[in-house]
């Protein structure tokens, strides 16, 4: 069951502090380099 | 095997980190989903290895004879990567799909042979796995090299990443470092987790 809760945790509660992480910037900067 | 598909999903994320984590995690994941599913129709379903060792770590045979074989797998690979083709672009499809596909090759590496390479077994071709959870030592530290190797890379990643416009350089540090912290955490809670049987 505790397995089966972490592996949920680390979809939403891992997912959320990444999604507040600037990572569009790391893209915009790949792009630039790329051109 | 649970905590290494994970710890390889985060480690992809230095690789394509405009992919979200969530989609990352989702994906390495995704065979399983599917077997839930199949395992409540009472399709797919697993038995132990050894019936005296109940449900320890790697004690198992997976009759999932659809989701894990093979061509089951590339086909779940397949659609998926489209559908995150549509969203994330031919690069993040391909690397969705590859995420997916991972599944079973480390699946493959662990378990005994109870993987079938056309869906239900078709013709009875022989199964495959090549049983490192006979070793269940083995099987862990490989499971902890690749946790450990993806927190490591994803905390690379997200510390190295530039401050958005107008932001404070050392709020998005401390974001970097409780993202990384917490994956991390959760990585290795989930391999003590699995491993002690809980």
């Amino acid at each position: 069951m505790l397995t089966i809760i972490l592996m949920l945790a680390l979809i939403i509660v891992a997912g959320w502090f990444d999604s507040r992480l600037n990572w569009q910037q790391t893209d915009r900067t790949a792009q630039e380099e790329r051109s | 095997m649970i905590a290494g598909h994970y710890g390889l999903a985060a480690g992809v994320k230095a690789w394509e980190p405009r992919l979200p984590l969530w989609a990352l995690m989702l994906s390495t994941f995704l065979l399983d989903v599917v077997f839930i599913f199949l395992n409540i129709a009472g399709i797919e379903y697993i038995t132990p290895a050894n019936p005296e060792l109940g449900n320890s770590y790697g004690n198992a045979l997976i009759h999932a004879y659809y989701t894990h074989s093979l061509l089951g797998a590339l086909l779940i690979a397949a659609v998926a990567g489209a559908f995150a083709g549509r969203q994330w672009g031919r690069r993040g499809g391909i690397t969705i799909a590859a995420v997916v596909f991972s599944h079973w090759i480390l699946d493959l590496l662990v378990h005994r042979p109870d993987l079938p390479i056309l869906p239900g077994n078709a013709g009875n071709l022989p199964l495959l796995g090549f049983g490192l959870w006979q070793v269940p030592v083995a099987s862990a530290v490989i499971e902890l090299a690749l946790v450990l190797a993806g927190a490591y890379l994803y905390y690379r990643s997200a510390t190295g990443l530039p401050s958005a416009q107008g932001a404070n350089g050392s709020s998005q540090r401390i974001r970097a470092l409780t993202a990384s912290g917490v994956t991390a955490a959760l990585l290795l809670l989930l391999l003590a987790s699995d491993f002690l049987g809980l």
